[in-house]
């Protein structure tokens, strides 16, 4: 017998009910199709539109990544004077701690040092939702923050400003704020350009050089430690096209650790009567409008000038009593002569000389700067004292300029702390002739060789320049007690390329310095700044040569000769 | 028909083999481009490292540490005039001491052989040599001296001769020449 197993035939519905029901089915499905349909439509769109206009994010990222976010300053040597890093940075949620507070404000105060346990411990109970506990942190500190295991810290990689050289150039670089702009120095001046994306991957060359930078702040510094001083400033400048190869102010501050208000930069924004180093511009303008033709012309010094009931006398231990010529006027730094010379020349003509070495606006230079002291009355006294730097007061940088005038032959050029391509010097414009400026050398040299600036005569290297000791101006009048020694040189004289300015404030003689002249102090400082560093200037030390000051030698009186060889 | 056939043959052949060919050709191509970029990344990434490292070298060897470190124990200073020096004249004639340009003359005219002229070439480099032993001794007095490098001259001469005679054509090579030009007299008749 054979069974037939088979399912039963299935008791489908007949006629219109099934073909209705099939129909929904159909109208179901395809909607449904059509669903997927227009979702893969949207998918291919989207591909398509990916394929033909997104650009790889490959390429675009990896041109970015090496992009810092703030563009680096670098010196005129392209070394790195800022940078911009990612820094770890240490942040805590108040309210979102968990664990004991008074432990944990304990723990914190024995990692990080900056605050006592007492301040984490009021920070942490703010209850506020975020609180940075160090920025700028180490990579051990994270660590070691971490390990303590609070949930409500972050660490953070912000992008943040490192100046490697830490406090040199300080005032020349400036500092950022909290939220990264810059708030002084050359940040501030370049901001746009640093700030620019399509900018800031090239570093900004600064005219600086990092190496003579260094060994200036290191010079100065030393005589300011020395010598007690309040304050101490330089700068050396090419006299050829402006740019600054080294600029220092101190007191200086470390632009790494955020200072508060960082002190003034004393070269551009401080203003001092820079005493004697003022009478060779004097001389200048006596010799270049024509005053003075012969320079072995005399004037009486023989005894304290008065005019009315003021009165001009030599400085103690200068005083020569006797008519001096030009070279000896400036050889002894001698007042009186200098007034009687500046007394020949007249207002006219003095302010005219002024004007035209900028004394009488602010310094030329991104920074800016401040306002030099112009007289209001230019009397008879006033154009005197003017002539031996009292009377009116003008930053460093001023004087340097004026120097590099006086030694370059006579063009003005605005000073610069951006690197000058060599064929984009400044045509500049004419302050002095040409002859004056040759003349100027010769008696620079005398000064160095002969006179009150034989400290500054660093081997080799041919310095000119002029000391300058004025009394430091106090509330209402003059300090007898403190004054401000500056020397104002210019490098190898022959051929002149650098001026150098030291300025020392208020120093205080000591057992090596018996004196606070300047040509005890700052006169020091500069010849040992120029040895150091004139090599790297690319100036040869050269002890066969020198300016040729044999026509000016002979106006000098050297004094009785000695019995012995007569 | 048998086209017809063939036709689909071709389609199923179409996707199946050369479709997933052409798509392995394109795949492979992106790995090795996902593998450039992976590299362009990792060169970008060493240059951010080699950025940050030099930023920290930078830091760590600033001139302030530089000058500290000088102060401590290098003590350099700056040269003096003298180290530098004018140009190439004075570069020649840097370390030349008045007693070695003597011991040149003293070589060169004192008593040297007449038959100079071959060993002209041998006598100047021979020179630093035998000064060397000679400044050695100090203790021997000038005529000594003179002697035993008259001595030296001498030798070096007549090795220098010696050398000329055999060392150009030796008595055999001649001999040999001579044997070969008879030989292709002979041929010749």
């Amino acid at each position: 017998m054979i069974v037939v197993v088979a399912p039963p035939t299935r008791q489908g519905r007949t006629g219109g009910a099934r073909q209705a029901l099939v129909a929904i089915a159909q109208v179901r499905l395809m909607i449904l199709s059509l669903l997927f349909g227009t979702g893969m439509l949207v998918v291919v769109g989207k591909l398509a539109l990916l394929a033909l206009w997104a650009e790889p994010a490959v390429a675009r990222d990896m041109a970015m990544a090496l992009i810092p976010p703030r563009g680096d300053i670098v010196d005129r040597n392209g070394a790195p004077l800022a940078r911009s890093i990612d820094a770890w940075s240490i942040a805590v949620h108040p309210n979102q701690l968990i664990g004991d507070k008074t432990v944990l404000a304990q723990k914190l105060a024995e990692l990080i040092p900056d605050k006592s346990a007492g301040e984490y411990y009021a920070l942490l109970n703010s209850g506020g939702n975020f609180a940075y506990l160090k920025r700028r942190a180490m990579p051990e500190l994270v660590t070691a923050v971490n390990a303590l295991g609070e949930p409500g810290m972050e660490f953070q990689r912000e992008p943040d400003r490192l100046y490697p050289q830490s406090a040199m150039a300080a005032h020349v670089l400036g500092f950022l704020d909290s939220r990264g702009r810059g708030v002084s120095g050359m940040e501030k001046v370049l901001e746009q350009q640093l700030s620019d994306p399509a900018r800031r991957g090239k570093p900004v060359s600064l005219s600086i050089d990092a190496r003579v930078q260094a060994a200036l702040e290191n010079e100065l510094g030393r005589a300011m430690t020395d010598l007690q001083a309040r304050g101490a400033a330089g700068v050396i400048l090419d006299v050829h096209t402006g740019e600054i190869m080294a600029m220092s102010s101190l007191p200086s501050f470390n632009p790494n650790a955020l200072p508060g208000a960082a002190p003034p930069n004393n070269v551009t924004q401080s203003v001092y009567e820079l005493g004697s180093t003022f009478k060779p511009l004097a001389v200048a303008a006596a010799i270049d409008s024509g005053a003075i033709t012969n320079m072995a012309r005399r004037f009486d010094a023989t005894k304290p000038l008065h005019i009315g009931r003021f009165s001009i006398s030599d400085d103690p231990g200068d005083e020569q009593f006797r008519w001096l010529n030009i070279p000896e006027t400036l050889v002894y730094s001698s007042n009186i002569a200098t007034a009687r010379i500046a007394d020949e020349l007249g207002a006219a003509r003095m302010q005219d000389l002024f004007r035209r070495l900028g004394f009488d606006r602010r310094p030329a230079i991104e920074l800016g700067g401040a306002k030099p002291l112009w007289p209001n009355y230019w009397g008879r006294v006033t154009v005197m004292t003017t002539a031996y730097g009292h009377g009116i007061a003008v930053t460093p940088l001023h004087l340097a300029n004026a120097y590099a005038v006086m030694v370059n032959g006579g063009i003005l050029r605005p000073t610069t702390l951006l690197k000058v391509d060599p064929g984009k010097v400044l045509a500049g414009e004419r302050a002095l002739k040409e002859s004056t400026s040759a003349r100027m050398r010769q008696l620079l040299r005398l000064i160095v060789t002969r006179g009150t600036g034989r400290k500054a005569d660093a081997p080799g290297f041919r310095i000119g320049g002029k000391t300058g000791t004025a009394e430091a101006a106090s509330a209402g009048g003059y300090d007898k007690h403190r004054n401000v020694s500056t020397f104002a040189a210019a490098f190898p004289i022959d051929a002149p390329r650098y001026v150098v300015v030291a300025m020392l404030d208020s120093p205080k003689a000591n057992a090596n310095t018996p004196r606070t002249t300047a040509g005890w102090t700052a006169a020091h400082v500069v010849g040992r700044v120029v040895t150091r560093t004139g090599a790297l200037l690319g100036v040869t030390p050269d002890n066969a040569r020198d300016i040729d000051v044999s026509e000016m030698l002979p106006l000098i009186w050297q004094g009785p000769v000695p019995k012995a060889a007569r | 028909m048998g086209v017809q056939g063939f036709k689909g043959l071709g389609w199923f052949l179409c996707g199946v083999v050369v479709a997933p060919a052409c798509y392995l050709v394109n795949s492979h191509g992106a790995a090795e481009q996902a593998k450039l970029n992976a590299t362009k990344l990792a060169i970008v990434q060493a240059q951010r490292d080699i950025r940050g490292l030099e930023t920290e070298f930078n830091t760590r060897a600033n001139l302030a540490q530089l000058e500290r470190w000088n102060g401590e124990v290098l003590a350099l200073a700056a040269p003096a005039p003298q180290q530098y020096l004018a140009g190439e004249t004075a570069l020649a004639s840097l370390g030349q001491q008045p007693a070695e340009v003597q011991l040149a003359a003293l070589v060169v005219p004192a008593g040297a052989p007449a038959l100079q002229t071959a060993a002209q070439v041998v006598v100047p480099a021979a020179v630093p040599v035998q000064g060397a032993p000679q400044t050695a001794a100090p203790g021997k007095s000038v005529a000594q001296q003179d002697q035993e490098l008259r001595k030296l001259m001498k030798k070096a001469d007549r090795q220098a001769i010696a050398s000329v005679d055999r060392g150009v054509l030796s008595a055999g090579t001649i001999d040999d020449l001579q044997k070969l030009a008879k030989r292709e007299k002979l041929a010749l008749r």
